[in-house]
């Protein structure tokens, strides 16, 4: 894929990256099971290997070089102005990325009476490495500005960088998990429940940013721009939670209907979060916000009057805030975590009408509405997307060896925004899709 | 007197113990390079490299470990020469972090610790340590220079300590050492018309090679690297170079005025005509590690900054 990373029509820079993953898991599970016993266990291990070879070159052009390092440069020594020796050059980089981890895990649980209690723990070992090669040969003139504005040949400058190391990280952590759940003496499947556990996500590296660590070396050895350290700006640590939910599931066979309800508080530190840095940078970086803690709660419910006509709903709001966090230049304590959506709606009716045909079983209609937002852009929360929703419906035609369904998906022609960037310092949204329609035909084999 | 504390733990300051008493004792002689500023009233300090002795004992069973310093033939001046030895001196030894690496130090001190009859050494400081800030950039034809020995083959073992020693002769001779090629870090404040408050960074570092081989009066080639003079503005890395250096008791000063420095660039320096230095003065304290630094550039910018090139701990301060 090459991609024009600076999403102007100024030719400043181009990115090529080819990705090859290959990866193997193992999931060994031994269960014990018994339908007599109250205790039931299961205890498992878990094994990963994963390697990533990446190559991503940036190619600088004619626009990049002259405002991005020419410009630069000449600012910082304007009686001896440069000029590239040529308007295209590339800063190759090429990673591989190792990694494994293993885990053992354990749950027990135990039965008493309209009580099933729950208790479980996980260790999980990770560890992954990052080898990188950094590459550039280009070079530039240097002019000496004479009295009368005419430009002397002073000297060259040869630009060779071939920089390559290697960055390791090992993760441990221990997973508790602790739960109960609690069958009313209700007709149907009905109880209420609480969980609690912590959770992990693993650090790792940004390779994004390596780009932007190439582009500061190579003004280093023109004598301006400081050299990046790599460990610090390529690394991102991992992220802890605790995670507290307490809910129900409830069904009334006899009204057909079933609602599930649930609510929860989850506190995380190191939250990764993912940040575009300031100035004439590309790309995007995760780093660890300080302390973030979210709340909220989901209902969902289905119900099928009649046969053939079912509907469903389910509606989830979030509150999540930063509790600590400073970047080192702006406190962002009491803001929204941005990207994550505050209300979530889901609408949906299903009418199944059979038909007296040989071959073709039934007609489907669908009729549904996706609710989401508001969402926060970014950390100062000055950016954002109000709720919107956008309805979609469908008409099918079924049989036992094939399917015809012709759909529309944001009939209303709903604008909205789906994600927000930033690059060489310039803000950008994507656009959510517009009016959508079309034709999908599928065969069971 | 050095502001250094180092770990107060009893550690193995050389190498291998001999096991044949039942406590556990050594003693080893080692000898570290460094440079001497020799000053006595009435007389131009006196500049030379020498190398320091030491006399390291530790008794494991007794839980002590004493160092005697001496050195024989040192010049004092152009035609004068003292031999003296310390008495035994207890020192600390522990290590000092920077970043992810441990470095070695050990400190001794006394106010007379005359070894023999015949000199008098009082006021005596020594902090023997590895915790000196290397440059973050590389300077073209300038390849740092520590102190090792380079009879030594192995480039590890070559290292040797950083050697910071004070101490006064005969009551008479005055003595500071010092290392040639340092880089000092710490704390540059600039300010200049308009602005809302003064521009502050520790990022900046100061890299002095003083050349002491040439005949007539040494000179200095000072880097800033990192060089910013105000929010925003590129970091440089400039070269002020030949500039006069004059030893005195306490070190050395360099000042200039009206040098247009050069930027380095690849593999040579190109003249930066756009950040003419007015005024360029630094004040170098052997016994502190430190420099005092100040200058004006393009008439407009005023720096100053203060730090040291050894990395410097106080009593019960958080290693880094």
């Amino acid at each position: 894929m090459t991609l024009d990373q600076d999403f102007l029509p100024e030719p400043y820079f181009t990115l090529t990256q080819r990705q090859h993953e290959t990866s193997v898991t193992e999931d060994i599970v031994f269960r014990g099971d018994r339908s007599d016993s109250r205790y039931h266990w299961l205890t498992g291990a878990f094994l990963f290997y994963k390697h990533l070879d990446m190559t991503a070159p940036v190619t600088f052009k004619d626009k990049g070089i002259s405002s991005l390092i020419e410009d630069h440069r000449n600012s910082a020594n304007p009686y001896y102005p440069v000029k590239w020796d040529t308007r295209e050059f590339p800063l190759d980089s090429r990673f591989a990325i190792p990694a494994a981890g293993a885990a053992l895990y354990h749950e027990s649980r135990l039965e008493l009476g309209g009580w099933r209690l729950t208790a479980g723990i996980r260790l999980d070992f990770e560890t992954t490495a990052l080898d990188y090669r950094s590459i550039c040969h280009t070079g530039y003139e240097i002019f000496r500005l004479e009295d009368d504005g005419a430009l002397s040949p002073e000297r060259h400058v040869s630009i060779d960088i071939d920089d390559s190391d290697r960055l390791r990280r090992n993760y441990f952590n221990w997973m508790p998990k602790l739960g109960a759940v609690y069958s009313l003496p209700m007709e149907g499947e009905n109880n209420v429940y609480g969980v609690i556990s912590r959770g992990y996500k693993a650090g790792g590296f940004n390779t994004q940013m390596f780009s932007d660590v190439l582009q500061q070396r190579l003004m280093g050895v023109m004598g301006i721009g400081s050299r990046y350290d790599v460990d610090d700006i390529v690394g991102y640590r991992p992220e802890y939670s605790w995670n507290f939910e307490v809910g129900s599931h409830l069904s009334f066979p006899s009204a057909r209907l079933n609602i599930d309800v649930s609510l929860f508080y989850i506190d995380c530190t190191d939250q990764q979060l993912t940040m575009f840095p300031d100035g004439n940078t590309t790309g995007r970086i995760m780093t660890n916000a300080g302390r973030t803690r979210s709340f909220g709660g989901e209902l969902s419910a289905s119900w099928t009057p009649v046969d053939r006509l079912a509907f469903t709903a389910s509606y989830g709001y979030t509150n999540a805030r930063f509790i600590d966090f400073f970047n080192g230049i702006e406190n962002f304590s009491g803001k929204f975590v941005p990207y994550a959506p505050q209300n979530t709606l889901f609408i949906q009716g299903v009418w199944t009408i059979p038909l007296p045909h040989k071959h073709i079983k039934a007609l489907v209609a669908d009729v549904s509405m996706r609710g989401t937002g508001k969402i926060y852009w970014n950390e100062q929360n000055s950016l954002m997307q109000n709720f919107y929703a956008l309805l979609g419906a469908s008409l099918s035609l079924e049989t036992k060896r094939w399917s015809l369904q012709v759909w529309g998906k944001n009939l209303t022609a709903t604008r909205y925004y789906t994600f927000y960037f930033m690059s060489m310092g310039n803000e950008f949204l994507q656009r959510g899709r517009p009016v959508q329609a079309g034709v999908t035909f599928r065969i069971n084999i | 007197m050095i502001v250094a504390a180092c770990g107060v733990a009893i550690a193995v300051g050389f190498s291998a113990c001999d096991k044949k008493e039942p406590g556990y004792s050594f003693s080893e002689t080692v000898n570290f390079g460094t440079y001497n500023i020799v000053a006595a009233e009435g007389e131009a300090p006196y500049v030379a490299p020498v190398r320091y002795q030491y006399n390291n004992h530790v008794d494991i069973g007794a839980q002590t470990q004493t160092m005697e310093m001496f050195i024989n033939d040192m010049k004092v001046n152009k035609d004068d020469k003292v031999s003296f030895k310390t008495m035994a001196l207890p020192y600390k030894s522990g290590s000092i972090r920077i970043g992810e690496s441990e470095y070695a130090c050990i400190f001794m001190s006394g106010s007379d610790v005359t070894g023999n009859e015949k000199t008098s050494v009082k006021d005596f400081d020594c902090l023997l340590t590895y915790a000196a800030y290397m440059p973050s950039a590389e300077i073209p034809g300038y390849p740092v220079s520590v102190p090792k020995n380079d009879k030594i083959t192995d480039p590890v073992r070559q290292r040797e300590y950083y050697t910071v020693m004070s101490y006064k002769l005969d009551d008479k001779w005055s003595v500071r050492t010092f290392w040639p090629d340092v880089t000092f870090k710490g704390t540059t404040t600039t300010s200049y018309p308009g602005m809302d408050k003064p521009f502050t960074s520790d990022k900046i570092e100061y890299r002095v090679v003083l050349d002491l081989k040439k005949e007539g009066a040494p000179k200095a080639d000072v880097f800033l690297i990192n060089a910013c003079f105000a929010p925003n503005m590129p970091k440089l890395k400039l070269a002020l170079r030949g500039l006069p250096v004059t030893f005195n008791e306490n070190g050395y000063v360099i000042e200039v005025t009206d040098v247009n420095p050069e930027q380095i660039e690849g593999e040579d320096f190109t003249e930066n005509r756009g950040f003419p230095f007015d005024r360029f003065s630094m004040t170098f304290d052997a016994e502190k590690c430190s420099a005092d630094i100040e200058y004006k550039v393009k008439k407009v910018f005023d720096g100053k900054f203060n730090g040291n090139y050894i990395l410097m701990l106080e009593e019960g301060a958080e290693q880094k």
